[in-house]
């Protein structure tokens, strides 16, 4: 009785931000678009899943779809590759330096997530910062703006902190006495990292790698900010769906599409642990 | 001939010396224990053999090879660690296996040694769990067989028997002892237990502030000590000042005139007495003092008393409870006469 009441703001407030919104989404998909206010036909009146036949049926959004996944998966591995050693450098730490890195490692959060990937625009323009340090060195500027690789940096760089963070919670509960015992079995310090700490924060590894992946997938604003035209992604396709198209219906059809993909790693990820 | 040596071994904290100047030289085959209470130095001393403190000064030689500098992957030598520390995410075998592996020792032989290594601390039909699934013993023994793996020729073993509950304690110490005399390890022990010092060791090193204070069989420390420390540190509370009546007679405060077995300095010393070599007596014998019982503890074989003498000290005394001695506790008050054979007193010079 007592649980239930502690429980109840707690499911009240799944209940209306979270499962009432999806089933809205859902229902909605599964209508029509027209010129009326608001742009659809009245919900579950007549369900059509016309929108998921074209969903399925038009290689535009299976692109996407495809290319989102990729980008994601190269971001997450960008930031396994970059964030490992960070976190690993932090849990290896002193005591007393260990909660002023993790501070440096989130301290940008404390500014705006637009006016971040804005100040990148800056650096990476064909006269900014990182062109005229090229020049310095004589080397021809690049072209870096709109393209790929810009947009690898940028989600790189905003979801670095997801990965680091589960990954040095789990590396700073590593017991040293593990690594001790295995250079006094003779390993080198790299075998001690291949066969000891390595394995050891596989949990770590898998949440950071969910972490980036799951949001990075439907990521809209840094491949429309840094990315080039042919960033074709699911959030784009999502975007020009309901402002640019009005389609609302179509728009929820990719939603909730986006959704069910998504529901497959996270269960899998629930049922490895 | 020593197979360890230890030459001017010291090793500093900043200002503080955790060892100071050790010399210690063990040899092969031997069963060292190094006792010593918290801050004596005795674990830094192992790390340092592992090779996980880098000493300030001294060497280390193992054999004719100067292994003061190598890294621990590189010495062969292997230590059992306080916690264990097995690899939670690999199975027995694959633990015990992991040095041999290291030392690139070919597939079908890791596989022989491991069993044989299994075997040895009987845990063959655990070669596939993990350790989370094995009580505190069995990893005890995972840690002494993946220890013993590489075959080293010295193995450490840090406070072996302290997680272990009082039971299984007893017979660890067992098992380490058949597994010592069965593959003529060197081993070197730490510990803070005399009892299971004086159980386990060939010798014994007592540490007091990073320096040793006596080195010697578990007879030389508990029936010569050489320090009121290492007597004190040796379970006996009977230590006194004295002075020197003549060449074989001394005064101890608040007992009397005493009779001595050895030559008596003519230096300021202390007198040591075992509580187990004093004896209640009866009427008056040579070296004898009158008190009454003060307290008194029964332990089923034996009696814990202490005795208030009329001159003013108190002794400890244990008494055997069996066939000559009597078999019931004194009640307390009781008027005694404690008998102090003159080969029961230890001189200490400091």
């Amino acid at each position: 009785m007592n649980r239930a009441l502690v429980l109840a703001p707690l499911w009240l407030w799944l209940t209306i931000f979270v499962v009432l919104p999806v089933l809205l989404v859902a229902a909605l998909s599964f209508s029509t678009a027209i010129e009326a206010v608001p742009p659809f036909t009245p919900l579950l009146a007549s369900p059509d899943p016309a929108n998921y036949a074209l969903l399925t049926g038009d290689a535009y959004y299976l692109d996407a779809f495809l290319k989102s996944l990729l980008i994601a998966s190269v971001s997450s591995l960008c930031c396994l590759a970059i964030g490992y050693p960070m976190a690993l450098a932090i849990a290896r730490a002193p005591e007393r330096w260990r909660s002023l890195l993790l501070l440096l490692v989130m301290l940008p959060f404390w500014t705006g997530f637009l006016l971040r990937i804005t100040a990148w625009i800056g650096l990476l323009r064909d006269d900014g910062w990182i062109n005229l340090a090229l020049i310095q060195f004589g080397i021809a500027p690049l072209k870096l703006l709109y393209t790929d690789l810009a947009m690898y940096i940028g989600i790189t760089y905003a979801y670095l902190p997801f990965m680091i963070l589960p990954l040095y919670a789990r590396l700073s509960r590593r017991d040293p006495a593990l690594e001790e015992a295995a250079a006094d079995l003779g390993a080198t310090p790299w075998t001690i990292f291949r066969t000891v700490t390595l394995p050891l924060s596989l949990p770590g590894i898998v949440a950071g790698l969910a972490l980036v992946f799951i949001p990075a997938v439907g990521e809209y604003v840094i491949p429309e900010l840094l990315g080039g035209p042919g960033a074709q992604t699911i959030g784009r396709a999502l975007w020009n769906e309901f402002f640019a198209n009005r389609d609302w219906p179509m728009a929820s059809a990719v939603a909730t599409a986006l959704l069910v993909v998504l529901l497959v790693p996270m269960t899998l990820l629930r049922t490895r642990e | 001939m020593a197979d360890l040596s230890i030459q001017g071994l010291t090793v500093r904290y900043g200002p503080v010396a955790a060892l100071s100047d050790l010399d210690l030289d063990i040899s092969s085959g031997e069963l060292f224990v190094l006792l010593g209470g918290s801050g004596s130095g005795k674990t830094t001393l192992l790390r340092t053999l592992g090779g996980f403190i880098e000493p300030s000064a001294g060497r280390i030689l193992l054999g004719d090879q100067d292994i003061t500098r190598l890294p621990p992957h590189r010495r062969p030598v292997n230590t059992t660690f306080q916690s264990y520390a097995l690899f939670p995410h690999m199975t027995v075998a694959d633990n015990v296996a992991f040095g041999l592996r290291r030392q690139g020792v070919p597939k079908p032989e890791i596989a022989q040694r491991v069993e044989a290594l299994l075997d040895l601390v009987r845990l063959r039909d655990f070669a596939g769990r993990k350790p989370d699934a094995l009580s505190g013993g069995q990893r005890q023994r995972v840690a002494l067989a993946r220890a013993l793996a590489p075959r080293p020729r010295l193995l450490l073993l840090d406070e072996p028997l302290s997680a272990l509950d009082r039971s299984l304690r007893e017979q660890t110490r067992q098992e380490l002892l058949r597994i010592q005399a069965q593959t003529g390890t060197t081993f070197i022990m730490v510990t803070h237990d005399q009892d299971e010092a004086l159980a386990m060791a060939s010798r014994i090193g007592l540490l007091e502030n990073g320096r040793l204070a006596q080195i010697g069989t578990p007879a030389d420390l508990y029936e010569r000590p050489a320090s009121r420390y290492v007597a004190a540190f040796m379970g006996n509370d009977n230590v006194f000042p004295a002075t020197r009546l003549a060449p074989d007679r001394v005064e101890i405060d608040g007992v009397g005139p005493l009779q001595t077995a050895n030559p008596v300095p003519t230096t300021p010393f202390w007198i040591a007495i075992r509580p187990e070599r004093l004896r209640l007596a009866q009427a008056d014998a040579l070296n004898s003092a009158g008190g009454t019982v003060l307290t008194a503890a029964y332990f089923g074989d034996s009696a814990d008393y202490a005795v208030r003498l009329d001159a003013g000290a108190t002794l400890q005394l244990v008494q055997p409870l069996s066939a000559g001695f009597g078999t019931g506790l004194l009640p307390l008050g009781t008027p005694v006469t404690v008998a102090l054979p003159p080969d029961a007193l230890t001189i200490l010079s400091a």
